[in-house]
């Protein structure tokens, strides 16, 4: 056998010329992602997939890689999947540097400078912004408490489990959105009593239209849900307080409005959430109600003049406000986790891109849910929606469609147990329900993955 | 491929600075005394004698001289210790030797048919079959072999008490491309005095009005003399009927798999008349159940859509192409030539898309993402492409990202 290996001086030539050409190449781009959820991980995934080779970090306040947050409130707690299924595929090598159990402190716009604990300041070319929401806190709830928990990421669904487990029979629920009504559905699955304390007249009406929330409302009843409905938390009593302890020997106590108390073993609130963006005040951009981004995904700063588009920083998922121009030009939040994916994908393309080339950010939203084996879901804004009509199928079987239009144009459409019927209405959306369409339709949207 | 986040944590291994470490030069290696000692210089520096010059000098200075200008006054290597079975002072790169001049004569290759010697093994005994017996004159000339040609008679120089050989030709490939497979008219299988050779379905105009042409002319064969293999027919009654496709199927097949007998030989779907022991070949072959389904309409298994009858279970793998993916209202399977059948493989394996039953709660957001590929039918069941083409597989990517329930699980061969 023979040596195809080079004489030493050519190989020693050979490096002293790589050595000198990484010396002199230019200094990679890099970019941070703030935010270790599936906006962040669909970023980077993003782009490595357009061929971007530099670093990408990621700061994530968890100590945890992304998860699916999803199944927290339905597998987990009704203890039918497992802690495998919050695993999330990757189809691409991400080859990124992961700073978890790190919190982002500031931003430095002008310098492109990210601010994180003890004075450390990390560079970047491109920044993601997508820290997503934190749940939001009753005024007046000892969230302190053992008993009184919240559910958003893994360690709260993990001390809530444990906490379940320690011999938990009954449970408040403050809250009827999505979350509440999934944690009263899982929870009731295993056979615990669930009350659900709420202020509207029905459930998941802000997302849903009152008319398909008074579906799920009576699903809800007819499974033994404790509805108050109606009514708002005034008074805690915990049995880990130091002044307040519930005398009937419960976890905690609720007193109402109306004047009832609910004594239960654990109460959970889940009255929405708050987009994280307390480590952004003073960096310019605004930050009321989430950033305020383009619909190119670039965020707006606000600072000095007149707003200016800054080309280096994007956000994606929970944690932006855009206007969707596929309805109008409200910059709105989000908070749907199909919709935060797409949105991670699209800001870094914006990011690649930039704001002059970068198309807008138009996805449809879709959402779903699944309470007492009824398959809920969603697609556009039916919240924007004045009027509900049944398209088609049987509330009574609750297997149904229904189309949600706002003077007259279809903003959505929510069905129950039909998943594959929605999709047709869902390309009806931002036509007339009444005329019928032009023949011909104008091309359907192209998938960013699909560029 | 489907990578988990929570995987690529850990510690990487950290590689050695191979450009600081001091590089010993490669020890020469030990010589094979019965291997060629050329391939120790790199070829590419050694110039053709015709050039006139050598590379020398401070980029390679070979110590011994090309080969051809070895001195005669060099004195020769000692010669090495020669194993057992060799001779003492043979070329160490030689082959044994072979029978000494004069050879004894080849044996035809080929008998003339009632010429050749009796064979002596064992009579078969296999079912003599029973088709009629061919009534028409019995050929006379030289049907089935041709002048027996043994090949040039080696006349070369002996130099050194060996025979030099001119060069073999190049190898006979009925396989490649380049060969004119259906413009040649088929050979039948040698027949001697105790092998029975009826005419096929496929033979000239009439029977026995001609020397016996090759069996089953059909589509494959085509005009102009009868040439294969050295080998001679004469073919007088006009060239065969040349109706048959370009690239026939049959053809394709026998270039696909060269073990397969030619398309002449027993492709020939058999006339009727052949007697109670033909077995009529199944009209559909079972089509495998992971390969059907409501997408692919038209043909969904790894077969043709064009009935070719045995030749259903042609694999196209061997072709360098993937069955899954058609449609029908696409253009059926072409064969690319330029594909080898034994050249390199292709570079990815299609990935295989798998969803989980247990799992998959009919959400249809795969059918939003990739409706080419993901189906929620009526019948409130999902069905979907275990393994789309590599033009869906961004959108099919993206719906088992989207997927609510992640149900869907993509396997990808090698990557």
């Amino acid at each position: 056998m023979t040596h195809n290996r080079l004489r030493p001086d050519i190989a020693h030539a050979l490096a002293r010329a790589g050595r000198a050409r990484i010396e002199h190449q230019p200094r990679p781009r890099t970019v941070v992602i703030v935010g270790a959820g599936i906006a962040g991980l669909r970023a980077a995934e993003r782009l490595r997939e357009r061929g971007f080779d530099g670093p990408v970090t990621f700061i994530g306040e968890e100590p945890h890689k992304p998860y699916n947050r999803t199944p927290l409130s339905k597998q987990l707690l009704a203890q039918t999947g497992r802690l495998g299924d919050l695993k999330l595929p990757v189809y691409h090598a991400l080859d990124a540097t992961w700073r978890l159990g790190t919190r982002a402190l500031g931003l430095d716009v002008v310098n492109s400078r990210l601010l994180l604990a003890r004075g450390e300041e990390v560079e970047y070319d491109g920044l993601v912004i997508a820290t997503g929401v934190e749940a939001r806190h009753l005024p007046g709830a000892p969230v302190w408490s053992d008993h009184v928990w919240t559910l958003r990421d893994m360690a709260d669904a993990r001390g809530l489990s444990r906490r379940l487990a320690d011999g938990a029979r009954h449970i408040a629920v403050i809250g009827t959105g999505f979350i509440g009504c999934e944690i009263a559905s899982s929870l009731r699955g295993r056979g615990l009593d669930v009350t659900v304390i709420g202020r509207g007249d029905s459930l998941m009406t802000s997302a849903i239209g009152k008319q398909v929330a008074g579906l799920m409302t009576r699903l809800h009843r007819n499974h033994d849900v404790r509805l108050l409905l109606g009514s708002n938390p005034v008074r805690w009593a915990t049995a880990d307080s130091a002044t307040d302890r519930p005398r009937s020997g419960a976890g905690v106590s609720i007193w109402l409005d109306d004047g009832s108390r609910v004594d239960a073993d654990v109460a959970v609130v889940a009255v929405g959430a708050l987009p994280a963006v307390q480590w952004l005040q003073g960096a310019g951009l605004d930050i009321s109600d989430g950033v305020l981004t383009g619909p190119t995904t670039h965020a707006v700063f606000v600072e000095g003049g007149s707003p200016a588009i800054v080309p280096s920083v994007v956000a994606a998922g929970d944690v932006a406000r855009w206007p969707n121009v596929l309805f109008d030009w409200t910059p709105r939040r989000v908070e749907h986790w199909i919709t935060a994916s797409e949105h991670g994908q699209a800001a870094a393309d914006a990011l690649l891109l930039g704001p002059d080339q970068a198309s807008a950010f138009t996805p449809l939203p879709r959402f779903w849910t699944e309470q007492f084996g009824v398959r809920l879901q969603g697609v556009g804004r039916p919240g924007l929606a004045d009027a509900c009509r049944l398209a088609e199928g049987s509330t009574k079987a609750l297997e149904f469609v229904a189309v949600y239009t706002r003077q007259g144009v279809v903003v959505g459409a929510v069905s129950a147990n039909a998943g594959a019927r929605l999709l047709d209405y869902a390309d009806l959306i931002g036509w007339p329900l009444d005329t019928p369409p032009p023949v011909r339709l104008p091309a359907p949207r192209t998938s960013m993955a699909a560029v | 491929m489907a990578s988990t986040v929570g995987d690529d944590c850990g510690s990487y291994p950290v590689r050695p600075n191979v450009w600081d470490m001091p590089r010993m030069p490669p020890s020469p290696p030990p010589l094979d005394p019965y291997q060629p000692q050329f391939d120790v210089y790199p070829p590419q520096l050694i110039a053709p004698p015709e050039l006139g010059f050598t590379v020398t000098g401070s980029v390679w200075a070979p110590s011994v001289p090309p080969p051809g200008s070895v001195p005669a006054s060099a004195p020769p290597p000692p010669p090495p210790a020669a194993p057992p079975g060799r001779p003492a002072g043979w070329p160490r790169t030689a082959v044994p030797p072979g029978p000494a001049w004069p050879w004894p004569p080849l044996p035809p290759s080929v008998p003339p048919p009632g010429e050749g010697p009796i064979p002596t093994g064992p009579i078969p005994t296999g079912p003599i079959p029973t088709g009629p017996i061919p009534t028409g004159p019995i050929p006379s000339g030289p049907t089935t072999a041709g002048p027996m040609t043994a090949g040039p008679v080696p006349t070369g120089p002996i130099e050194g008490g060996r025979r030099w050989f001119p060069p073999p030709a190049p190898r006979f490939d009925e396989s490649h491309p380049s060969w004119p497979g259906e413009t040649i008219a088929p050979v039948p299988p040698p027949t001697g005095p105790h092998t029975f050779a009826g005419p096929g379905p496929g033979t000239g105009p009439g029977p026995g009005t001609g020397p016996r042409r090759a069996t089953g002319a059909g589509p494959a064969s085509g005009p102009g003399p009868a040439v294969r293999r050295g080998q001679v027919i004469e073919s007088p009654s006009g060239p065969g009927p040349a109706t048959g496709p370009r690239n026939a199927p049959s053809g394709q097949a026998a270039r696909a798999d060269p073990g397969r007998p030619g398309p002449g030989h027993d492709l020939v779907r058999a006339a009727p008349d052949t007697g109670p022991q033909y077995v009529e070949p199944p009209g559909r072959l079972p089509v495998p159940a992971d390969r059907t389904g409501p997408l692919a309409t038209g043909g969904t298994g790894p077969h043709p859509t064009l009935g070719t009858g045995p030749l259903d279970v042609v694999p196209l793998a061997h072709l360098g192409g993937s069955a899954v993916g058609r449609r029908a209202d696409r253009p059926p399977f072409q064969p690319n030539l330029r594909r080898r059948p034994g050249g390199v493989r292709r570079r990815t394996e299609p990935t295989v898309v798998s969803v989980d039953n247990n799992r998959c709660h009919l959400y249809a957001i795969c059918q939003q993402e990739a409706p080419a590929s993901f189906l929620v039918a009526s019948d409130g069941r999902l069905y979907y492409d275990a393994a789309p083409p590599s033009q869906q597989m961004a959108s099919v990517r993206q719906a088992a990202r989207l997927c609510p329930m992640q149900a869907i699980a993509l396997q990808s061969g090698a990557r």
